[in-house]
């Protein structure tokens, strides 16, 4: 599979189990791990000839730089090969509202991430096509 | 309201020859004038008859044998002080010095006649009566007005409202007592003026407050906003101030009328409101927010153990990550727990 999934969560324990998850659901055997948003917009620029194509697992409340701040700067690169999933503890509607009027993302799902979960979206989205 | 002058009058005359009384009462009956008389010689008499008559108009001779027109005009003034009664005092003399005549007047009697002109006494009762009701009119038109302006400075003084006028045109300013008062001063303590007034506007606020009223002067006929005071003494106040604003047809400035309501505690109470709706919403979001993070990444991993197979899942790890998600949740709750008992319980 060419596509490359990468993990940001400011959370040690949502990074490996997010990483668990999405190698039991086959999507990646290695995915990438960021502890924090801080430098994915470098890496999804430089690094682009390894996997054309990318799926973000993406936290929405973080120090520093937060998912918020990296969605805004995503607009502003031309990047059409990534794909966002949200993986947020908010419930909150005006939070899921808000986060898929974003043009690269498609799907919000509420913590904790589960393979079942997963294995829906590849069903129930675009994610699915996108994956193979 | 013309005086009535078919009433009854009870004339009070002062006077010992019987032929001069004679002559006075018939002159009075030939005009029409219906009336009662007592007479009287003496200062006794004349006093004792002021309190027991209660006269609506006093005819007096100058000079008595024992007494004088001057001493009976004294005791008939201090007995009007003190009884409350208006009657014009004429005098009714022989040829006197015009000097004279004027003192008498100066003195407060209302005209004199000389007994040889006694046709001008019933003309000169009617005009007497009414100027004396004129008087009483404006006497209690002026209480009436002296104790409206008691009644507003007390409920100025209840509603923490002030008032000040400033003339553009004298270019003067007045403050209500209540104005002072808001201001930290005494009531007249220093002269009101529209700048010391400026000065008083906290400085924050002064700059803007300053702008929108030169505004409100050029555009508006009335004008509300709220700002910060310091009073005198340093305390800071909250004022509704409202401003209305008089032109002339060119539409140049004429006066400007402000009210100040002095609106600190309401706000303060506001502000502890608010206060509190801001702990509630750190509250709600630690809810929501803090509490679900450890508790999502529970069911996360106990999920995980769940559908373990024999892969290369750690369950010891897992099991130990768990245990510190639920002492992290464990202390989330009581920080919640915390800041609602910090929650004041009334305001």
């Amino acid at each position: 599979m060419s596509t490359r999934i990468l993990i940001i969560d400011d959370d040690p324990v949502a990074l490996f189990l997010h990483k668990m998850v999405v190698i039991k659901s086959g999507w990646d055997q290695s995915p990438l791990l960021f502890q924090g948003a801080t430098g994915v917009l470098q890496h999804l620029i430089t690094d682009k000839q390894h996997a054309p194509r990318r799926v973000m697992l993406l936290d929405l409340n973080m120090p520093d730089v937060s998912g918020w701040d990296l969605l805004a700067e995503l607009s502003t690169i031309n990047v059409d090969d990534v794909r966002v999933i949200i993986v947020s503890s908010s419930v909150n509607k005006r939070d899921v509202d808000k986060a898929k009027s974003y043009p690269h993302v498609v799907a919000y799902v509420e913590k904790p991430l589960t393979v079942d979960k997963l294995k829906a979206l590849q069903l129930t989205t675009p994610i699915g096509l996108f994956l193979e | 309201m013309k005086v009535n002058m078919n009433k009854n009058l009870k004339i009070l005359i002062l006077e010992d020859l019987l032929e001069d009384v004679d002559l006075i009462e018939r002159e009075l009956k030939r005009a029409g004038i219906r009336f009662t008389s007592t007479v009287v010689n003496n200062q006794q008499q004349f006093e004792d008859a002021l309190t027991a008559v209660r006269p609506d108009v006093i005819l007096s001779d100058h000079s008595l044998p024992s007494f004088n027109s001057i001493d009976a005009l004294k005791i008939y003034k201090e007995k009007q002080s003190q009884f409350d009664f208006e009657a014009p005092f004429i005098l009714v003399t022989g040829a006197v010095s015009e000097e004279f005549a004027v003192n008498c007047i100066k003195a407060g009697a209302d005209d004199y006649i000389l007994k040889d002109r006694l046709k001008r006494l019933p003309g000169s009762i009617e005009n007497a009566l009414e100027r004396a009701h004129l008087e009483a009119e404006r006497r209690r038109y002026l209480s009436q007005v002296i104790s409206n302006e008691a009644m507003l400075r007390k409920a100025e003084h209840l509603a923490g409202l002030g008032s000040w006028q400033f003339d553009c045109i004298s270019q003067v300013s007045q403050w209500s007592d209540e104005t002072y008062r808001i201001l930290g001063y005494e009531p007249g303590e220093v002269p009101a003026s529209y700048g010391l007034f400026l000065d008083h506007v906290h400085e924050d606020d002064r700059q803007k407050a300053k702008e929108e009223l030169d505004s409100a002067h050029e555009n508006l006929d009335e004008y509300e906003r709220k700002y910060r005071i310091r009073t005198r003494d340093g305390k800071i106040k909250f004022l509704n101030s409202k401003l209305l604003i008089t032109r002339d047809a060119e539409r140049r400035l004429i006066r400007l009328n402000g009210f100040l309501l002095d609106i600190t505690e309401e706000t303060q109470y506001v502000q502890k409101i608010e206060e509190k709706n801001e702990k509630l919403r750190e509250i709600a979001w630690m809810q929501s927010h803090g509490v679900r993070a450890p508790l999502a990444r529970i069911m996360g991993l106990v999920n995980l153990i769940q559908n373990h197979e024999d892969d290369d899942t750690d369950v010891n790890e897992v099991l130990s990550m768990i245990i510190q998600s639920v002492e992290e949740l464990d202390l989330l709750v009581r920080a919640v727990v915390r800041k609602t008992e910090e929650l004041p319980t009334e305001l």
